[in-house]
């Protein structure tokens, strides 16, 4: 074992970073704190890198770096950080994301201090959610990262910026509330009472909650989480609330706290109440292929630029959610790979929106047209982004995709073949989607005269959208290291849902 | 009889006095502002000596039974003795700010509202209960209206809070009556034991009626809450934020003492009660607070709902629960006097509305920020105290409804998580004002040396209660076994 905390470094780098900021530097120094924030987010991503090198993959299945100590004992409450492979790569996902976000943010001018501050605070919750082990920490870490985003879209968005940041918290933190109540209902259920989520798994397998009590309280958990996974009908927060955000918050947001919701419902929901995943799956996939349809359609319906991909969005958590309802190892793994591939796709598409929309000030298609003459990177770029988003082979998301729909396609049951068929109806509207989006806004000629002054991106530009495209591409052509760490932390699952009696 | 035990409440007294004779020997027209001073140096001292002595052993009596010594008593003398400290210092500068004429008599009326309430707390007789009540009641009226001349609404409010609380002492006064009669005795010991048999009698349950609607205003619980809006309203800020948690805090150990000691076997009667007025108050105060524009007004409404939230603990009646209500308690304090503390600073020179927050964050982003951890405390949202408390207190709800099978509260306590939700709008909309709007006005608000002391005090308070509580659990736990 490692005696030096890493995952808790990696969670306070930038969260006490976001804290030291605040608390010391003023806010007309703001090369220096883009400086400390890129330092702490820097620093995380090095941390990220170490721990990989770190990580034992024979045991990807099992906590490791393990850190605990007891909060409050009478309460259950403990400080418990661990990693295995899933919440590994979920932390790879958050240092991507959060570094390449603020260097996405490298040009913001108004109240750069807040900004940053919150970002960091944001981000550290978030990788402090993956690695938390105890129910109590794991909520109130949860609350954290989600809370910032109401001042983040509040003050920095666009639009109907202060509706989408109160409809987004409001959902948000309503589902929190049920969330609050199926953990308390968790820890009463277990004897003895604990938070821990191996001990309650334990509990599970033991057969302490009973199948009434799962049947009851699957839903409460599941959708809590579904709240932020954006599962339809409870996703209506997300389109205004991403097509409002600043860019690096719309990636943040898109490309990592949507994945929180969907790591909610498979490690809280589906690992501790195996007997009511079983019994709800249905519906729940049910739910999901509204999702996947109805988000790939309303993508196709729509002409601003950052509403299409917050639809697409829809449409992708929509197949994560359906991997995950499959309860069958293939499908799941399909859907933690699709969370990590979605989320490096759409935040290399909110960073390029956001390039597009700082030089033309617009985003919506009719007044766009033959960008790719004058910022040819930004247009490759979009290209192969979008490539990614309907399923090209080579990209990340086709071994995501494909596990997907072979899991539901490959499991006993008919019903999930009907589902998995129609949900494959979904790539038609996505291809429509994404092809329409290049070529109205990147092909054709130019429709605004003004567009010929515009400039392709900067360096500093640059760096985020090639980090992004390197590690989608890579993971595309070779997913196998990827598998194997999903697939080992997808084992404690598969024996807790294969324990039951079907 | 040992007079010892009563110490404290002499300390207090001294205090009292102490203020009264300073007053007096001042000479007329000359400043009184030292005396803010005097009264927050006073309940330090106090206050540090009761922190740093044990708990009292078992609980000990005084005056034939009037008077209770037990570690309960002590937890909320400490409440009520932090409450006043953080009063004292808010005054200083704020009765300046407001041209009160009468400063001696408001620290004096200060003090002796803080003694009356350390006895309420001690009372261990129907009789000396009321006698603390009624001491604290008429201080809490005076002190209501001692912008009397400077402010109109300040003696409409004084009448209002006079004439509900004399209706609301009347019930109480009655429901003890009926008590007596039935059972023959006044002390709360011994109707503890004459609960255990006692018939449910029509007397009986109109009798328990009467004193959970009594309590319940002085906890402001819908329907018993109409005064709150206008007293909060118009009362100088400082005595806002006293009566808003100390008053609250008498209010609960008197339903600790009553409801939940001395007729804990008569539960199943009460509790039905409580929980009606608690999903009331659940809808009725988040609803209302919506539409508020007062910020005072708003914090009458927030505080109108934190007291339905304290009354889980309350009706579940587990030595869990009663804990989580001290712990909230203790949590709600430092809270609203931070928010109470801060909306004073920016209305000394701006508008007493939620408009006058607008741009305090680049105007003030220290105020701005302290504003910003006591209202998501008070929306029960990480890693800030209120998040703890409420979830303790949620917590303390699950495990008597779902070990013990009671229903309703499991309901109610998922009701009060949702309707939790609603009342995270309006603070919301607080934060919206401050970061988001903003502000014609530029110029910093002044906060002085004594509002600063508390501010710090506040929130130190609001986060050490939120990422390290188990310092306080276990003090809460030996004074709760």
């Amino acid at each position: 074992m490692n005696a030096f905390p890493i995952l808790s470094a990696i969670w306070l780098a930038p969260f006490v970073t976001g804290l030291l900021i605040m608390a010391f530097v003023p806010d007309t120094r703001i090369q220096a704190i883009k400086w400390l924030s890129l330092g702490a987010s820097g620093l995380s991503l090095l941390l990220t890198v170490w721990l990989l090198a770190q990580f034992d993959y024979g045991r990807a299945g099992q906590l490791q770096f393990a850190e605990r100590f007891s909060l409050v004992p009478s309460l259950g409450v403990e400080y418990h950080l661990g990693a295995d492979g899933i919440s590994l790569l979920m932390v790879v996902l958050n240092s991507l994301i959060l570094f390449t976000g603020v260097l996405a943010s490298w040009g913001l001018k108004h109240r750069g201090k807040e900004f940053f501050v919150l970002l960091l605070l944001l981000g550290g919750g978030v990788f402090g959610v993956f690695t938390s082990f105890n129910l109590y920490v794991f909520f109130a870490l949860y609350e954290v990262a989600v809370l910032p985003m109401y001042l983040l879209i509040g003050i920095w968005g666009t639009g109907p910026k202060e509706y989408s940041a109160m409809k987004l918290t409001l959902m948000l933190m309503g589902g929190s509330a049920f969330l609050l109540l199926g953990i308390l209902a968790l820890y009463y259920g277990s004897t003895p009472h604990t938070l821990d989520i191996f001990e309650l798994n334990k509990a599970a397998m033991a057969g302490q909650f009973s199948p009434g009590f799962q049947k009851l309280w699957f839903p409460v958990l599941f959708l809590g989480f579904g709240v932020l996974a954006a599962l339809w009908p409870l996703h209506t927060w997300s389109p205004d609330g991403h097509a409002s955000a600043p860019t690096a918050v719309s990636m943040l947001h898109a490309g990592v706290l949507m994945k929180l919701g969907a790591y909610g419902c498979l490690r809280v929901a589906i690992f501790l109440l195996p007997a009511g995943a079983h019994f709800w799956a249905p519906l729940i996939a049910v739910l999901a292929l509204v999702n996947i349809v109805y988000g790939s359609i309303g993508a196709a319906a729509q002409t601003d630029l950052k509403y299409v991909t917050a639809y697409s969005s829809v449409s992708h958590m929509g197949l994560v959610l359906l991997g995950l309802a499959t309860l069958d190892t293939l499908g799941m793994n399909g859907a933690v790979l699709q969370m990590f591939a979605h989320g490096i796709m759409t935040g290399t598409f909110f960073a390029l929106i956001g390039m597009t929309y700082g030089r033309t000030h617009t985003r919506l298609m009719p007044k766009l047209g033959g960008l790719a003459q004058v910022m040819p990177f930004i247009a490759a770029a979009y290209v192969i982004a979008g490539m990614a988003g309907l399923g090209l082979p080579g990209l990340s998301s086709f071994p995501a995709e494909l596990l997907v729909f072979l899991g539901a396609y490959f499991t006993q049951d008919l019903f999930f073949k009907v589902v998995a068929v129609i949900a494959l109806t979904s790539i038609v509207f996505t291809a429509l989607y994404v092809l329409r989006v290049l070529q109205k806004t990147f092909y054709g000629p130019i429709t605004e005269p003004h567009y010929k002054e515009l400039g392709d991106a900067t360096l500093v530009e640059r760096i985020p959208v090639v980090i992004l495209i390197t590690v989608m591409v890579l993971v595309g052509v070779y997913p196998f290291p990827v598998l194997r760490l999903i697939d080992g932390g997808l084992i404690a699952v598969a024996q807790t849902l294969g324990s039951l009696p079907r | 009889m040992n007079l010892q035990l009563i110490l404290p409440e002499f300390a207090v007294l001294g205090l009292g006095l102490l203020v009264f004779f300073l007053d007096l020997l001042a000479p007329e027209g000359a400043s009184r502002r030292y005396l803010g001073w005097v009264c927050a140096a006073g309940f330090a001292v106090i206050l540090a000596v009761l922190l740093a002595s044990p708990f009292p052993q078992g609980p000990s009596t005084a005056f034939g039974g009037l008077f209770i010594a037990d570690s309960l008593a002590r937890v909320f003398e400490v409440l009520f003795l932090s409450a006043a400290l953080l009063a004292s210092l808010a005054s200083v500068d704020a009765l300046e700010a407001r041209g009160v004429a009468w400063a001696g008599e408001y620290y004096f009326l200060l003090v002796m509202v803080t003694l009356a309430m350390m006895c309420l707390a001690s009372a261990g007789d129907l009789l000396s209960l009321y006698v603390a009540l009624e001491l604290n009641s008429l201080g809490f009226y005076a002190l209501v209206s001692i912008l009397k001349g400077r402010s109109l609404v300040s003696s409409e409010a004084g009448i209002k809070y006079l004439i509900l609380g004399a209706i609301a002492s009347a019930l109480l006064l009655y429901g003890f009556s009926i008590l007596y009669g039935l059972s023959g005795t006044l002390s709360l010991q011994g109707l503890a034991a004459w609960s255990q048999g006692a018939a449910h009698s029509p007397a009986l349950l109109l009798a328990l009626a009467l004193v959970t609607a009594g309590l319940a205003f002085k906890v402001s619980l819908v329907p018993f809450h109409m005064w709150a809006p206008d007293v909060y309203q118009a009362a100088p800020t400082p005595i806002t934020a006293f009566l808003s948690v100390a008053s609250k805090a008498a209010g609960l150990a008197l339903l600790m003492r009553v409801l939940d000691t001395s007729f804990h076997s008569l539960a199943g009667v009460w509790d039905k009660l409580l929980m009606v007025m608690m999903a009331l108050t659940f809808v009725w105060a988040n609803v209302v607070a919506l539409k508020q524009r007062d910020l005072k007004r708003l914090m009458a409404y927030s505080s109108v709902a934190q007291a339905g939230y304290l009354m889980i603990g309350i009706v579940a009646g587990t030595p869990l629960g009663l804990q989580a209500v001290l712990f909230y308690a203790l949590v709600y304090l430092f809270t609203n006097m931070a928010a109470f503390q801060v909306i004073q600073l920016v209305s000394v020179k701006g508008s007493p509305e939620l408009s006058g927050l607008k741009g305090l964050a680049r105007r003030s982003p220290g105020l701005a920020l302290i504003m910003l951890c006591a209202v998501l405390s008070l929306g029960g949202i990480p890693p800030f105290g209120g998040f703890f408390g409420k979830y303790f207190l949620f917590a303390a709800g699950v495990q008597e409804g779902l070990l013990s099978g009671r229903v309703w509260l499991l309901a109610l306590v998922a009701f009060a998580v949702v309707m939790s939700i609603v009342s995270l709008f309006y603070y919301l909309v607080i934060i919206k004002q401050m970061y988001i709007e903003p502000s014609a006005d530029e110029a910093p608000v002044a906060a002085p040396a004594a509002a600063r002391i508390a501010l710090g005090l506040c929130t130190l308070m609001i986060l050490v209660t939120g990422v390290y509580p188990s310092p306080i659990l276990d003090w809460l736990k030996q004074a709760l076994p």
